[in-house]
């Protein structure tokens, strides 16, 4: 319904994203051996450890204690700062868009609803103005995640930092599903009852016919897999599945409502795939099965309202922590754009409403990352792991804090973004009101 | 689809041809020996009713029966004064819905009639004496009936009509006696929202104000005066605007009520709240002020089943049936609070009675067969058998300025009359016999079959039937399919006349043994419904197919393959 | 034949009906930290509310037969404003014209809407439910205190609050209207037109009134009743002040050039995104300026955003608040003033005053409320820890001295409205709902049907 303003914005977009914007360009990040002197480093892994130096090396953790010295290394004294890992936001769609209301700069949901061959990482770009306004707040990392369909296609966990997305690339895959919904999606949803329960019902008999398919193409190729001709036909979004049904990568499963989210549980038991439920918005409702699943959680946004009309204010809030305290493995995710940024302030409420600090520390952190099989590389601050890192003069979840140091694959990240630039050029305007 | 459509039409028209009437032979009927209840509260005797040319001659114990007169024995029988609908479209066929965006040069300025505002509808125009709505109203004890035109925001004018079929001039009591108003929005033109017709009305009426000042004034002075342009709209409201014709306002839900309050008190017309479902949360900050009424709407809401178990059973839920307490106490309080809900719709008229307020209903929203069951349902939440009488016979009439003529059996008022198998609210009480201005008319009474599996435990449906759709002079045949999916029931019709055609069921709910579901079939531009009723006993059923405005139908079945 | 329906049983007698009947409280809060925004931080100090007005801030308070709130380190605010929302409204939209000002929101008040809770959870005790932003003159809006429990929509209204109309500028009523319709608006040069248009039609309007009233006997014709005039007479007599949904720096400058052409003194932008390039020119005018927190991109408008625009505005001198514009940041706009804090270095009392005194201001009540003092109207919220924490939770929650929200008495289901025909509960997936449509409520279901080419 937008195509006119689409086709005019289009092009002003064009002109101005991928144009020169030259007084809005942030500074370039630098690489080298730093030191960081003195430091409260909450290691996440191994607590809080006090007056501490950590040394980044080609790009990585090199060193970590006290009294550390480099000859090549540049020095920073965290006296009165903080180092915490970089957080990882476990579900968004930054860089995959650029302004949401123009659609042709979407290039999260593609056509067809079995598309796992869809890679979100192709998308991503590495230009988004969103980068830099995201990771000053010390996100570093994120999912990228398509949406829409049932296999939406393959979301990847990139880090916030490079000038291709083989750069940015964080080594995890996995596929994206939406499993069939008995939800009302938004207000605005006219289904009436009965046609929800139909779509629910049409969508879980297409995942079934596909998975059999699936099973099928397993088969063979399996069997021909030392045959130099193959019967096979090649079929993308078989073949995008394969490594799922293998077990060699998760499925990301998006699902929100109780009896929804008991229904994809016992729907991974039987497929026996590896998985990572998402959304999970009613996870409080059904905390106990989901820890007996033994699945993990990525959970978010938590600034959100209730599901239910008749539901407490903060269930939004307190999801989060009560699955944790059930059990289960949780991250957290904005579900964001352009506002992945609020990650840590997510976590801070979660935290206050009943996780905990530590527990929403480490669900931005040490969880997600072990999730998707990073966990030796990335989410907290250990010798040997990836500098994805950054200083802070305070608890990173309060607002009042600011962050003075950032480095993601020990790249030192300028604190600089569109936002700051326009501060800087406006908060004491010149020319103000003088004609000229 | 269509076919199925089409052939419920020829068979809908062709019966409206035959609703002819033979002429009476003789204009004097008496009623002998029938339980005469003249008035809300009276209580009932054995006597006679003599009604000639349409009046009623005489009431009483004691009146010869003159030789010209057919007598009609009323032993056993109940006898009321007609009932008379307040408000309703009785007659009045609901126009075509258009819900494609109107071709109007600017969607804030559209035309009047584009908005949904012809306050000059008569109708006197668009009075159908053929429509089905007569005779259903007709069949459930209504002799007259306050009728107002169909449309959005304003759709015109109410008349009083006698429900005698005959033409408008025929049965008019009263012309253009009201103003109809509702909080509907025009069709993605203004008003297209619920304040666009706040704003409206308060325009629409300061300029009927204005127009009609400068008309008196242009009357007694023309010269140098500019010469009024004619305003269909405003000239319309000069009544409304000197309190002349009361506005009969739709609004149902609490909000809308404050809504047309506002309204009322913004602008001072002399307004009549209708089909009000909530009226009690306004009554809580009214209370004290004596001379307020509103009528009650009859669409109640579903009854929860729980609610129709035995008290028998109810008390062995209490005793400690393990599942009550297994129960989620969250999914338990959610129904507890739903159910107190329910409650408090179908007690708006006990607690309007509590308050001193006079209790009628408005009838344009509920299906006429479905009027005595709700009025039940309030006598039994509470309203007062007195008061529901009432309702529907001397407050009726008040309420809409015809108390001189009807609502009472007493002699000199109209011959209208409803004679019933049992006193009006008892559950098996059946209708015999109207009179409308001393016409009678007479409806065959089945003894329905005592329901078979029934006391709440609902029956198995499933399977194939053969139905038959009785239309005077004709029937319709075919086959239904009953199947079970999980929890909920899914129907299909064929008909033996398109064999090919299937038509899929909507809203199929079984209680008990009673089952009823709807069809849609769009056909012309408009979405015609077909509801049915069923009741099963065994491997049969009866019951009715109400065909839109077209009336209602007798259905009956059986098993095509009992077991 | 009878000439017309009597109705002497019937008549309404509604004049005692829609009399408000606002319920006020006593109640003291004992030992708290009182965050006063006009008078500092006051520790340990007790509040006293009287018959719904603030009668004593001060030590050792005792009143008699009183509730009394044990508000030992916790911290004692005044209630939030969010000068921006869409909260207990049935319509938002009257989308069918470029102006609308014919319309108030205030008749379309919900009482009911669990919303009105959630926000008082939130600590927030008077918001602003304005039209939306389909229409570059909207409807008028109302300015509502959060009397959760009352059934009557008439006591849910800020009595005496001052008139507000919204305005809106830039995309929306372009893609309404010229996209749309087919009508001007389809450019910021038509928006333009639209709002001079309206000025110099009142202009006229009010002298043909004026005329008339002065000798209505002689006059050769009556005029005619307008209300789109009549609202547009009265911003032009100052009697209603103006909330303009915008975003660019010249469409903001070009609304300042209109305005000063007609005298039209009472603005304050809302979302202004760019307001921040235009600061000294906002200021100069005394234009206020109602901010999101941190939104942005999610449109074209908004893409040369900062979040550090309401610490700009507040440094070059124009009065600031931060609104929610949503249902869900309504809840927290303590967090999203605590973010001037990240974007920019606002003081705790600065941060504080852009939910409190400032939105006030802007709407016109800052006599009344938006800080704790002596004579004001006893709207409070406390928090547990300072409100400007990630950490805090608010706990108690007062308008008129009458506890609305309480963390302590918070039930499972708080609903008070159960409509008996409607499932007992079910569940909504907001996220599956696009951000697109904060302003637009009401507008989609208006093109359901439209073609575009």
């Amino acid at each position: 319904m937008n195509r006119i303003i689409i086709k005019s914005i289009v092009i002003l977009v064009a002109l101005f994203i991928w144009g020169d914007s030259s007084a809005q360009q942030v500074a370039k990040s630098t690489y080298g051996d730093v030191l960081l002197k003195n430091a409260t480093v909450h290691t996440i892994t191994n607590g809080v450890v006090e007056g501490t130096d950590v040394l980044i090396s080609d790009g990585m953790i090199a060193d970590m204690g006290k009294g550390l010295s480099s000859t090549s290394a540049t020095v920073v004294d965290c006296s009165n700062h903080h180092i915490y890992p970089g957080f990882i936001d476990g579900g968004t769609t930054l860089a995959l868009s650029e302004v949401s209301s123009v659609s042709l700069t979407n290039d999260f949901n593609e056509i067809g609803d079995f598309i796992p061959q869809m890679q979100a990482l192709t998308a991503v770009n590495p230009n988004s103005v969103a980068i830099p306004v995201t990771r000053v707040n010390g996100v570093t990392s994120v999912i990228v995640k398509p949406a829409g369909g049932v296999f939406s296609g393959t979301a990847s966990l990139i880090n916030l930092v490079g000038y291709t997305p083989a750069q940015m690339d964080a080594g995890f895959k996995a596929v994206a599903m939406n499993f069939p919904s008995a939800a009302k999606r938004g207000r605005r949803d006219r289904r009436s009852e009965e046609d929800i329960k139909k779509d629910q019902e049409k969508a879980t008999k297409e995942i079934d016919e596909f998975w059999d398919k699936l099973r099928v193409y397993h088969m063979i190729d399996s069997a021909s897999a030392n045959k130099s001709n193959s019967s096979l036909t090649y079929q993308p979004e078989m073949e995008a599945m394969l490594p799922v049904y293998r077990g060699e990568i998760p499925l990301m499963i998006n699902v929100t409502k109780d009896k929804d989210i008991e229904a994809a549980i016992a729907w991974v038991e039987k497929k026996n795939v590896k998985a990572i439920l998402t959304g999970v918005t009613e996870g409080y409702r059904v905390a106990d099965k989901i820890a007996a699943s033994g699945l993990p959680v990525i959970t978010g946004p938590v600034q959100a309202i209730p599901g239910r009309s008749e539901e407490r204010y903060d269930v939004a809030y307190a999801n989060a922590g009560i699955m944790s305290n059930a059990g289960v493995k949780v991250a957290l995710r904005t579900n964001d754009t352009e506002n992945v940024r609020n990650l840590p302030f997510h976590a801070g409420f979660a935290a206050a409403y009943g996780m905990g600090v530590d527990e929403a520390l480490k669900a931005i952190t040490i969880n997600p990352a072990e999730m998707f099989g990073v966990g030796d590389k990335y989410g907290s601050i250990e010798k040997g792991k990836i500098a994805n890192l950054f200083v802070s003069t305070g608890d990173p979840f309060e607002m009042k804090t600011r962050i003075t140091h950032l480095f993601i694959k020990g790249w030192n990240v300028p604190i600089e973004s569109r936002h700051t630039l326009l501060y800087n050029e406006f908060l004491e305007r010149s020319p103000g009101l003088q004609e000229k | 689809m269509k076919q199925l459509f089409i052939l419920f039409l020829v068979l809908v028209y062709s019966y409206s041809g035959m609703s002819q009437d033979i002429p009476p032979v003789t204009n004097k009927i008496l009623i002998k020996n029938v339980s005469i209840t003249t008035q809300p509260g009276a209580t009932p005797y054995i006597g006679h009713i003599l009604v000639e040319d349409g009046i009623i001659k005489d009431v009483g114990t004691s009146i010869q029966a003159p030789y010209d007169a057919k007598v009609i024995t009323g032993d056993s029988l109940h006898v009321y004064a007609g009932f008379i609908a307040t408000l309703s479209h009785t007659g009045l066929k609901a126009p075509k819905e258009n819900n494609e965006r109107p071709r109007v040069d600017r969607t804030g300025y559209p035309p009047n009639d584009v908005a949904g505002i012809t306050p000059e509808l008569s109708i006197n125009n668009i009075y159908d004496q053929k429509d089905g709505s007569i005779g259903d109203m007709r069949k459930q004890g209504f002799t007259i009936a306050h009728s107002v035109p169909h449309g959005r925001m304003l759709p015109g004018m109410g008349s009083i009509i006698s429900l005698n079929g005959g033409s408008f001039n025929e049965s008019v009591i009263v012309e253009d006696g009201s103003m109809f108003a509702q909080w509907r929005t025009a069709n993605r033109v203004f008003p297209g929202t619920l304040i666009g017709i706040m704003s409206k009305w308060r325009e629409l009426y300061r300029n009927s104000e204005l127009t009609l000042q400068h008309n008196k004034n242009y009357k007694s002075n023309p010269r140098n005066r500019k010469r009024p342009a004619q305003d269909a709209a405003t000239e319309a409201l000069w009544p409304v605007v000197e309190k002349q014709m009361p506005v009969f306002f739709k609004a149902e839900k609490h909000r809308d009520i404050y809504r047309t309050l506002q309204l009322q008190k913004d602008l001072g017309f002399d307004l009549v709240i209708a089909e009000a479902k909530d009226i009690d949360r306004v009554l809580d900050d009214i209370s004290g002020v004596s001379d307020v009424s509103v009528l009650l709407s009859l669409d109640l809401p579903k009854e929860e089943k729980e609610k129709s178990k035995s008290k028998d059973e109810k008390k062995e839920d209490m005793k400690g049936d393990k599942k009550m307490e297994e129960e989620d106490p969250k999914m338990a309080m959610l129904k507890k609070r739903k159910a107190e809900a329910v409650e408090r719709y179908t007690s708006q008229a006990k607690m309007l009675s509590a308050k001193g307020m006079p209790v009628s209903f408005s009838y344009l929203e509920t299906k006429p067969s479905d009027i005595h069951p709700s009025v039940r349902r309030l006598v039994k939440d509470g309203l007062s058998e007195k008061d529901a009488l009432s309702a529907l016979t001397t407050q009726a009439a008040s309420a809409i300025g015809i108390s001189d003529i009807a609502g009472t059996i007493e002699r000199g008022k109209m011959g209208n009359l409803v004679i019933a198998t049992q006193p009006i609210f008892d559950e098996k009480s059946k209708i015999k016999m109207v009179m409308i201005d001393g016409h009678i008319h007479e409806y065959e009474v089945k003894e329905k079959k005592k329901k078979s599996a029934s006391d709440g435990e609902d029956i198995d449906p499933t399977g194939t039937w053969d139905y038959t759709i009785e239309i005077p002079g004709m029937s319709a045949s075919g086959t239904m399919t009953i199947t079970k999916n999980g929890e909920d029931y899914e129907a299909e019709m064929t008909s033996n006349q398109n064999p090919g055609e299937v038509a899929e069921a909507k809203e199929v709910e079984l209680d008990g043994s009673d089952m009823s579901f709807s069809f849609s079939l769009p056909a012309g531009g408009m979405d015609l419904t077909i509801e049915s009723d069923l009741t099963f006993d065994g491997d049969t059923f009866e019951g009715t197919v109400s065909v839109g405005d077209f009336g209602s139908f007798d259905i009956t079945g059986s098993k095509s393959d009992p077991e | 034949m009878i000439k017309n329906i009597t109705l002497s049983l019937l008549l309404l007698c509604s004049f005692q009906i829609l009399n408000a009947q606002v319920e006020t409280g006593d109640i003291l809060i004992k030992n708290g930290n009182v965050i006063t925004i006009t008078d500092g931080v006051q520790e340990d100090t007790d509040v006293l509310i009287q018959n719904g007005k603030i009668s004593k801030i001060g030590k050792d308070l005792s009143a008699r037969d009183v509730r009394t709130i044990d508000a030992a380190g916790q911290y004692v605010m005044p209630g939030i404003i969010d000068a921006h929302s869409h909260i207990a409204l049935d319509v938002v939209n009257e989308a069918t014209d470029p102006n609308t000002s014919d319309v108030f929101v205030g008749d379309a008040i919900d009482p009911f809407d669990v919303a009105i809770y959630r926000a008082l959870a939130g600590g927030v005790t008077t918001s602003h439910a304005m039209h939306g932003s389909a229409n570059a003159v909207g409807g008028q809006c109302e300015t509502i205190k959060h009397r959760w429990g009352v059934s009557n929509p008439d006591d849910m209204k800020m009595d005496g609050a001052p008139r507000t109309i919204k305005f809106a500028l830039g995309e929306n009523p372009i893609r309404v209207h010229g996209e749309g319709n087919r009508i001007v608006p389809r450019t910021r040069m038509g928006v333009e037109q639209i709002f001079r248009q309206g000025f110099a039609k009142a202009q006229d309007y009010q002298a043909k009134w004026k005329a008339y009233k002065a000798n209505p006997s002689a006059a050769l014709e009556t005029p005619k009743y307008d209300l789109k005039m009549e609202t547009m007479s009265d911003i032009l007599n100052g009697d209603i002040i103006i909330h303009c949904h915008s975003y660019r720096a010249d469409e903001i400058l070009m609304l300042v050039d209109v305005l000063d052409d007609y005298g039209v003194k009472k603005i304050c932008f809302q979302h202004v995104n760019e307001g921040f390039k235009v600061a000294p020119e906002l200021a100069a005018y005394g234009a206020g300026a109602s901010v999101f927190a941190d939104w942005w991109a999610y449109k074209f408008e908004v893409y040369y955003s900062t979040a550090y625009n309401a610490t700009i505005l507040t440094r070059n001198g124009v009065v600031t608040s931060i609104n929610s514009d949503s249902g869900e940041l309504i809840r927290h706009l303590f967090h999203e003033a605590a973010k001037t804090q990240r974007y920019g270095d606002l003081t705790d009392n600065e941060a504080l005053k852009l939910i409190t005194l400032n939105p006030a201001i802007q709407l016109g009540i800052q006599d009344r409320v938006g800080s704790i003092e002596v004579g004001k109207e006893g709207d409070i919220a406390i928090f547990d820890k300072h409100p400007l924490s990630v950490y805090a939770i608010p706990q108690m929650t007062i308008v008129d001295g009458v506890v609305r929200f309480d963390i302590e008495n918070d039930n499972d289901d708080i609903r008070i409205d159960i409509d008996p025909e409607e499932k007992i509960s079910s569940f909504i997936d907001h996220h599956a709902e696009t951000e697109a449509d904060r302003c637009m409520q009401d507008v989609f279901e208006y093109f359901a049907d439209q073609k575009q080419d």
